[in-house]
């Protein structure tokens, strides 16, 4: 992804923003974690897919990741 | 350090294109979310024929019909709890809300997750930054902290912004007052009605809250924040500035608040809202300045998806750029106005407790008062205003009292307006929203 929801390039800032999130993503969706592991990335999903939400970087909602 | 006047400086000062790209992108997605996912929104599409990709401009949006509060109750009376306007099983939910019932209706029921209230305090971060709050602040909220959201989404707002958070639970007023000049508050929230009493009761210990560090008061909850006169009162009761925020349980936040530029009203969040004003006999679209109904499109909350939500808010819409502040959101001039439901329709002329709290509110001599209507034996309606004087004012109360009637009367196109005292102390305090209305009419 090289645009945002309005078509404008992204910032390198932005860039990485969408890179934490994907990877929080993946880590959220992988199973057999321990609680504290599992627990502390749902609400870490949660506060970067807020700044991406913020940026109008991606637009999206993510119960099914517990999030 | 952040340097940014602005909580999100990309769409807060962006161009009305971009924004309205933004909420177009955003809108599209959220119908598909609620068309696939909720099978009440799924049902109330289908019954006029539309589907997400129907929606391809923001004008589309007046393709879908609308969300009512009687339908959400009636939802929920019929498959108890939360209806079928659930997108995901309440396992995932990790927060149980329900409206406060101040309107003697049904409560509302709403869930949500751990993404929906980092929203929840997002949206009150943008008021609160707004208004000058930072991280060497100190909040106060006066705020029971039960099961009506209220002041919850601030309170987050405020940890994340990384004020020093004071919250007061079920504390005394008295408590409540003495932790606020002990603790060296900047910033109280409270609803507008309780910030009055908390003035008063300070007054009472001998507290000098405009001497004190308190320079910032952030009001919710009902609508006198946005009335001149109680916002005079409250900013000189606390030598702070007064700044006003509106929001709903159905929504879970604040769609609007007041920046420190004090326009005369408060911001709409227009990247995670879309408020529609339409007339609400027609159901078109009134321009900027006219008075309408409130029909709002939440982007936030997931769980219940709250699309063209009928809110019965009475609201006028003016420019952005009546503002010096810089934002590009709209504004709603004088806050919500008043609500459908809150009209009193009484001997031919339409009565708000708004305008009457407005007037009342002029009256420093005045401490509380109430509206009350009833019908006389003659089957006409009276209303009559009962009001509580300052205790420590020992002027000519049948005088004023006399002038304030005259004050409700020519105000209110000719309509008599009884005004009579109430014994000092027996009119009701209210710490959440105030209900200052008693309708003694034989019901129909």
């Amino acid at each position: 992804m090289d645009k945002d929801l309005i078509g404008r390039p992204l910032e390198p800032a932005e860039k990485d923003v969408l890179e934490v999130y994907a990877r929080l993503k993946e880590l959220c969706a992988m199973p057999g974690q321990a609680p504290c592991v599992q627990s502390n990335l749902r609400f870490a999903t949660a506060a970067i897919a807020q700044v991406v939400t913020d940026l109008g970087l991606d637009y999206e909602h993510l119960y099914d990741l517990g999030v | 350090m952040s340097v940014s006047d602005y909580w999100n400086p990309k769409f807060e000062t962006c161009s009305k294109e971009e924004l309205r790209a933004l909420q177009l992108a955003k809108l599209r997605r959220h119908v598909d979310w609620a068309w696939n996912m909720s099978p009440y929104h799924r049902r109330l599409y289908a019954e006029v024929g539309v589907e997400p990709g129907d929606i391809r401009s923001l004008d589309d949006i007046r393709r879908l019909p609308f969300m009512t509060r009687e339908d959400w109750m009636a939802v929920q009376s019929e498959q108890p709890p939360f209806g079928d306007l659930l997108t995901q099983p309440r396992e995932r939910a990790i927060r149980y809300h329900l409206t406060s019932g101040t309107s003697g209706r049904r409560p509302l029921r709403v869930l949500d997750g751990p993404k929906d209230w980092q929203w929840i305090s997002e949206c009150w971060a943008y008021g609160f930054w707004a208004m000058g709050v930072r991280p060497e602040d100190t909040v106060f909220f006066a705020f029971s902290y039960g099961s009506f959201i209220g002041f919850w989404g601030a309170h987050y707002c405020c940890e994340k912004i990384g004020a020093l958070v004071i919250p007061s639970g079920n504390m005394t007023t008295e408590n409540r007052v003495r932790q606020i000049a002990e603790m060296e508050v900047t910033t109280v929230c409270a609803t507008p009605t309780y910030a009055i009493r908390m003035a008063l009761e300070a007054e009472k210990l001998g507290i000098d809250l405009a001497a004190s560090k308190v320079s910032k008061l952030i009001v919710s909850g009902e609508p006198a924040g946005s009335i001149p006169a109680t916002k005079r009162l409250l900013e000189e009761k606390w030598g702070a500035k007064c700044a006003d925020t509106a929001g709903m349980t159905e929504i879970g936040t604040i769609m609007m608040f007041e920046c420190s530029h004090q326009p005369g009203g408060a911001h709409i969040i227009e990247d995670h809202f879309i408020e529609e004003v339409l007339d609400p006999d027609t159901l078109e679209p009134v321009p900027y300045g006219e008075m309408g109904e409130r029909v709002v499109t939440s982007f936030g909350r997931g769980f219940i998806p709250l699309i063209r939500y009928r809110t019965s808010d009475f609201v006028v819409k003016v420019p952005h750029d009546r503002c010096r502040c810089g934002r590009v959101f709209d504004i709603y001039d004088g806050g919500i106005r008043g609500r459908v439901d809150d009209m009193l329709l009484i001997r031919g002329t339409n009565v708000y407790p708004r305008a009457i709290e407005a007037i009342v509110r002029e009256y420093r001599e005045i401490d509380e008062f109430q509206i009350r209507v009833w019908k006389t034996a003659e089957h006409v309606d009276e209303i009559t205003v009962r009001v509580e004087f300052v205790p420590d004012w020992h002027g000519y109360r049948e005088g004023l009292m006399q002038t304030l009637a005259a004050d409700l009367k020519r105000n209110h196109e000719g309509l008599r307006i009884n005004v009579e005292e109430a014994e000092a102390g027996s009119l009701p305090r209210f710490e959440l929203k105030a209900k200052r209305l008693v309708d003694d009419r034989p019901k129909a």
